[in-house]
């Protein structure tokens, strides 16, 4: 055991998750326990229906595990402690589609997290306008998003969660209905915001390739029951390129991952 | 634009060729003018006996315009604490549902029997009657918010009535206004139906005593009123809705 390893930022202890319906129960996480340190790009990758998306739910509360606990920076939560409140304006959620709210324009999209989480500071407006000018949105400010492209709309998503500078970012496939090309000049523009601001990022993807790209670290999941199978820490340090993909250590990575994922049973995809 | 002038010019034309194949046909069929009245009677009616009628106008209007805001109030706040509570929800839904169903005529004299004649049963009969056909749609629409938004609300921890207010009110504004639509024409059915069966001032009155006198082209210009209050209350709330759904035309298109 590593002595020197210092105290991680997000722990999940034996969590179990399990969706109970009328006619049946579904378990969708088994005995799942992981760290995240602070700052740390990690990436959660796995087929269809492994429980990722369940992971992000839990750690941001929207979700109550079965059992097992979630850490948050010390702070401890499960199915009967909710999550505190203070903590909920650390941590920015990107869904797996844009979730913009079609009555509101693209400015009042991003600002609508300060409003929910009563943040009225200059400096938050301020950062807002900043946020819109590195996506280059700033034209489109006053547009509704019927009238911006997907690309775009997914970018606001993005910048939408990390209006009111949370330490936490969760990402639930955020650019998973984008075409290859896109994706990838998304991923390096997120690993930019990345290390201009330092924030805890929690990455979840089907793809290994995206998930060698963006992650320093990546769990492998298998499904049914949705279980963390490996811990693959990837060594491309901060400064990373598009380039990436062309290394040898790239090939090498991807085909670990997708030889742990194994083998997809289709007929066990929900 | 040359959509919106034949949008307008047509049903206008049609009204006209109605009113001008009316006008022949009674006198073709000589249909004695007790049993229905020209256009052209009505018209006079409505011009030369105004102060026998405006005062029934005026007392109509006013019932239905105050009793159709208190329905539309009561649906909107009871389907939103219906929403955020569902015991609630089961408690109430199956009266509320009940008073949807109930045909308004077989209230009315009882509510009379209890507390009355006046303005305030006949107010009180529109809310009953008008109230629930709001709530219902609301309740419809506030179910139906779509679960990712719902989300965006989730993860932010936020109250019950911040999610309201900034996600499934406007969410369910197609919803709610389709309940505005129908209340608006309920109040003014059950207030007609409410002063007919035992008011003795408004629309409803006013016709049952011109029809006892046989006076029907006054009958008929006070149908005229009747008729006149229903469109512009509806293609009021329409142009309102129109405006606020501009924005939201093509929600489900997005540029590529």
């Amino acid at each position: 055991m590593e002595m020197t390893k210092t105290k991680p930022f997000i722990t999940l202890e034996h969590v179990n998750k399990e969706f109970v319906t009328k006619n049946k129960t579904t378990r969708a996480l088994s005995d799942v326990s992981l760290e995240v340190s602070k700052g740390e790009f990690l990436v959660i990758v796995g087929a269809s229906g492994c429980g990722k998306s369940t992971i992000i739910r839990l750690i941001d509360d929207i979700i109550k595990p079965t059992s097992g606990t979630i850490q948050v920076d010390g702070f401890e939560y499960d199915n009967t402690k909710p999550i505190s409140k203070d903590f909920i304006s650390r941590m920015g959620f990107v869904f797996q589609i844009p979730n913009l709210y079609p009555w509101l324009t693209v400015r009042e999209n991003l600002l609508l997290p300060l409003k929910l989480l009563n943040i009225n500071t200059k400096e938050h407006v301020e950062y807002a306008e900043y946020l819109l000018d590195m996506v280059h949105l700033q034209n489109y400010a006053g547009a509704y998003p019927n009238e911006i492209s997907g690309g775009m709309a997914q970018r606001l998503g993005v910048i939408r969660a990390m209006v009111h500078k949370p330490e936490i970012l969760m990402m639930d496939e955020p650019y998973g209905a984008l075409d290859e090309l896109t994706r990838e000049q998304m991923d390096i523009e997120l690993l930019d915001l990345w290390k201009q601001l330092g924030t805890t990022i929690i990455f979840i993807t089907h793809d290994v390739e995206e998930a060698v790209l963006v992650g320093s670290r990546i769990y492998v999941m298998k499904s049914d029951p949705g279980r963390i199978v490996a811990d693959v820490p990837i060594e491309f340090g901060t400064n990373r390129t598009i380039n990436n993909k062309f290394t040898h250590q790239f090939s090498v990575y991807c085909d670990q991952i997708t030889e742990l994922i194994g083998e997809i049973d289709l007929s066990k995809i929900k | 634009m040359k959509r919106k002038i034949s949008s307008f010019l047509l049903p206008a034309a049609a009204v006209i060729i109605l009113f001008i194949l009316w006008e022949i046909s009674i006198s073709i069929f000589a249909i004695p003018a007790w049993k229905l009245s020209r256009p052209t009677e009505i018209a006079m009616a409505l011009f030369r006996d105004y102060k026998e009628i405006l005062p029934a106008v005026f007392y109509t209007y006013t019932n239905v315009i105050i009793g159709f805001v208190l329905a539309m109030t009561v649906g909107l706040s009871l389907g939103s604490f219906i929403n955020g509570n569902k015991l609630a929800g089961v408690t109430l839904t199956p009266y509320v549902n009940l008073l949807c169903t109930i045909p308004l005529i077989t209230i009315v004299p009882l509510l009379m029997l209890w507390f009355g004649i006046g303005r305030p049963i006949i107010i009180l009969t529109i809310v009953i009657q008008s109230f629930p056909i709001m709530n219902f749609n609301c309740c419809v629409a506030f179910a139906n918010v779509d679960p990712l938004r719902l989300e965006l609300m989730d993860s932010f921890k936020v109250g019950k009535l911040k999610r309201l207010y900034y996600c499934i009110l406007p969410d369910a504004i197609p919803g709610v206004f389709t309940g505005i639509k129908l209340s608006a024409i309920l109040s003014i059915l059950s207030s007609i139906t409410a002063e007919m069966t035992g008011g003795n001032q408004g629309l409803g009155a006013q016709i049952n005593v011109f029809v006892a006198f046989l006076k029907m082209p006054q009958a008929m210009a006070c149908i005229f009123y009747i008729a006149l209050l229903g469109l512009v209350l509806y293609y009021s709330i329409s142009h309102i809705e129109a405006r606020i759904m501009k924005t939201r035309n093509n929600e489900g298109e997005q540029a590529s």
